[in-house]
């Protein structure tokens, strides 16, 4: 009997550590708990074994504490129970075999990998709370608890994945948010439970969102404060665990334009700003289109003083403005990513080459006007002054197929790209929302 | 969905109508007074929207074809329904024909019609392509969009009128009832057509409908008024595009712009296109619900749209132009006035059906 049980006992640890060959952080040693022998399998990278060990036993030295008896239970020695077992172990847990043949997995003391919650990184919130998320998602959800005191706040969380798991909270207002997008994203959650979920494309695909599409079809954000918001605009959202930012589904037309933090200011100061971020977007997508159309294809729309003008400051280019946009855009579009990854300290170097050449030098050199540079510096300005920078991305896409349908059609081509795009956003429904609405909450109206 | 959005597509699509085609026949039409043809052009839709949205209203959900389907079965339908098509097809062909004309002239001399036009199909090829609701729902953005394009290019000339033009303001005669160009103005109440075929939670009622009629009223009496008063009636009539001219008349210092009449056509073609669109959806979720069911609808749209493009080339002048217009507003009088009472009597027909 005695023997058998001995047998049992090894061939558990043995088949963790025939899991775990590979990893050399697993460990399993003899731990004493109140004067009582352990066995504990942990991974060493996860576990604080000692701090756990002291906490333990402080527990058991108080007076009517019978833990030992309470939490173990039998061991069954099968498969499933192994990948049970190892399960426990990635996630951080503890195991602590008994000597009578029990189990008892406890959450132990974690080292101190997880950052602390600090200031935003890639948001600049202005007259707002300073605190970000950060890559744990159970602090994630603590920080939103503890700006939203409501028990409408639903939170459900799963786990997804097939070669690894991770941790994910569907976050939504009860009552604010339409059943229809909550009962869209949990019906393509449960679909797609068995993929890889590491990044946020894996997310959108998962939710399936369209593959292609130009504008980003959620809003992610760092900030608690504007998570709290959108929850509230009735957007539903998505923290994922070991990403340090809350997504935020479905995103409409107008987030664009909006951002939450606007709340904070009087309302007409908000509706100046959006009048502002609403003419951005056009001017970044039209400008360099309008360029080409003025100077190659249909100049006599210009009052004549103006069209000498856009004419003399072209003298001397030797190509037609399309390859003259598409050239300089080029370069601004290099500098724009060449900034974004420098450290700090070597970002200015690039800024001040990059005006040099594009201000100055190249104009001198002929090889681009005057004007080019104005509008190209107009509509990089304009580019940037959306909401965020993911919105900014499909813009500076766009204006591409804008300005290549100018140097063919002219004018039309540009009305036509216009066209096109409200046609586009109009087909564009995501979670069961059409990306033109102009608001999520309940049933109102959309755009 | 919301009704908003459909009562701004009806909007967007009368105002495409009026654009296109009533100032220079409402000029051709009446020599004096041109108010009263409007006025009545506008009223006899007003009473046509009623028959049409009543008729509609008794079955809510069902479209027209399937209220015409339960009162005569499908061969009276598809009896009923081959002028409308006939309709469709060539008001469509003669649209995209006029809009590639008018930009070809203004916007693009040098470059041919046949490139013009493969833009122009393809945006209306991707609209019908994509359905009704999409349209529907794009129409706001188009409304944002162009309508400061449509308000700015009507009001410039506000500063050139001369007002005494105006009269002679009751002409006593009806004559322009029995000149041609007064019936090719009914191209205007295809705008309506479209309302019979959305979906039950798109469907407006006829006070909201009236609104955007009325407004677009408005507009009609603006577009036939604005040449008028610029040019007078003698020299409009001989104009080929009156409201772009009236536009081309003005000098203003603080626009960039010289060349204002661009602004026009850019509005008016991407009306064009809108209109065109919706056509071009209805035309083909006609022929595939009743002729070709078996066939993908989006088959027929290609090939539709290939047939409207090679129409467009075929066509050699704006004369002939005209002589089609003529020959399509015994159609379009069919499609727009014969076909609305139809539906009417098919719904009475059918509830007495269903009472009896």
């Amino acid at each position: 009997m005695l023997r058998s049980e001995k047998q049992s006992l090894q061939g558990m640890e043995k088949r963790l550590y025939d899991r775990f060959r590979k990893s050399s952080d697993f460990t399993c040693r003899t731990v004493v708990i109140a004067n009582e022998e352990f066995r504990a399998c942990y991974l060493e990278s996860l576990v604080n074994l000692r701090t756990t060990l002291s906490t333990i036993n402080q527990n058991t030295v108080q007076p009517d504490n019978d833990w030992t008896r309470q939490d173990f239970h039998a061991l069954e020695d099968e498969d499933d129970s192994v990948i049970r077992l190892s399960y426990e172990l990635l996630r951080g847990n503890l195991i602590l075999f008994n000597k009578e043949d029990s189990v008892t997995v406890i959450e132990p003391e974690q080292p101190d990998i997880s950052r602390s919650i600090a200031i935003p990184n890639s948001e600049n919130p202005i007259q707002s709370a300073f605190d970000a998320f950060t890559e744990d998602i159970d602090r994630n959800i603590g920080l939103l608890r503890k700006k939203m005191i409501s028990d409408q706040l639903v939170i459900e969380t799963r786990f997804i994945g097939g070669r690894s798991v991770k941790k994910l909270a569907v976050i939504y207002l009860e009552g604010t948010a339409r059943p229809k997008v909550i009962e869209s994203i949990r019906k393509s959650l449960d679909e797609n439970s068995d993929k890889e979920l590491t990044t946020a494309r894996d997310l959108t695909r998962m939710l399936g969102h369209p593959k292609f599409a130009i504008t980003p079809t959620y809003i992610s954000s760092e900030l608690p404060t504007e998570t709290v918001q959108n929850l509230m605009n009735g957007k539903v959202v998505i923290l994922v665990d070991q990403l340090s930012f809350a997504f935020a589904f479905p995103a409409i037309v107008t987030d664009l334009w909006t951002t939450t933090m606007d709340a904070n200011f009087p309302q007409i100061f908000q509706v100046f700003l959006r009048i502002i971020r609403v003419g951005a977007t056009l001017l970044a997508v039209t400008l360099p289109g309008l360029y080409v159309v003025l100077n190659s294809v249909n100049p006599e729309l210009l009052r004549i003083q103006l069209a000498i003008t856009v004419a003399k400051s072209r003298e001397g280019v030797p190509y037609p403005s399309i390859i003259e946009m598409l050239l300089v855009l080029l370069l601004l579009e290099m500098i724009i990513e060449a900034t974004i990854r420098l450290p700090k300290n070597i970002g200015p170097t690039i800024t001040m080459i990059g005006g040099i050449l594009l201000g100055q030098a190249i104009v001198q050199a002929k090889l681009v006007s005057n004007l080019l540079i104005i509008i190209l510096v107009a509509s990089a300005i304009a580019n940037f002054a959306h909401t965020s920078y993911m919105n900014a991305i499909g813009i500076r896409i766009y204006k591409y197929v804008v300005m290549i349908a100018s140097s063919f059609f002219g004018i039309l081509g540009l009305e036509g790209a216009m066209i096109w795009i409200t046609l586009y956003f109009a087909s564009l429904t995501t979670c069961s929302v059409p990306y033109l609405s102009l608001s999520l909450k309940g049933q109102a109206s959309d755009e | 969905m919301n009704k908003i959005q459909t009562v701004t597509l009806l909007f967007l699509l009368q105002l495409a109508s009026v654009f296109a085609v009533l100032p220079e026949r409402m000029i051709a039409a009446s020599s004096g007074g041109h108010w009263i043809a409007v006025t009545i052009l506008f009223a006899v839709e007003l009473l046509l929207l009623w028959l049409y949205l009543k008729a509609l209203s008794l079955f809510p959900g069902k479209t027209v074809v399937e209220i015409c389907i339960g009162a005569w079965g499908k061969w009276g339908t598809r009896l009923a329904v081959i002028p409308l098509l006939v309709f469709l097809m060539l008001d469509l062909i003669l649209l995209a024909y006029y809009q590639s004309i008018e930009i070809k002239t203004v916007l693009l001399q040098q470059t041919p019609i046949a490139a013009t036009s493969v833009l122009f199909v393809f945006l209306c090829l991707y609209g019908a392509w994509k359905g009704l609701a999409v349209i529907i729902r794009a129409s706001i953005g188009w409304f944002f969009l162009f309508m400061p394009f449509v308000l700015f290019s009507v009001l410039i000339s506000i500063k050139n009128f001369k007002f005494h033009y105006m009269f002679p303001l009751w002409s006593g005669s009806m004559s322009f009832l029995f000149h041609p160009d007064f019936y090719v103005g009914t191209v205007i109440f295809a705008g309506f057509l479209f309302l019979g075929m959305t979906s039950s939670e798109t469907r407006i009622g006829f006070g909201k409908a009236a609104g955007a009629v009325g407004f677009s009223f408005v507009f009609a009496l603006f577009s036939v008024y604005i040449p008028l008063l610029l040019f007078g009636q003698e020299t409009a009539i001989h104009l080929q595009y009156p409201l772009l001219l009236a536009s081309d008349t003005i000098d203003m210092e603080w626009v960039v712009f010289d060349w204002l009449p661009s602004f026009y056509v850019v509005s008016s073609s991407a009306l064009g296109i809108l209109k065109v669109s919706v056509l071009l959806w209805m035309f083909v979720s006609l022929l595939h619900r009743l002729f070709m069911p078996k066939a993908n609808s989006r088959w027929i749209l290609s090939f539709a749209c290939v047939i409207l493009y090679l129409s467009c080339q075929l066509i050699p002048n704006i004369g002939v132009l005209n002589s089609y217009l003529y020959l399509n507003s015994y159609f379009c009088l069919y499609a727009t006035i014969v076909f609305p009472i139809l539906v009417f009597l098919a719904a009475q027909r059918r509830r007495k059906k269903v009472s009896a």
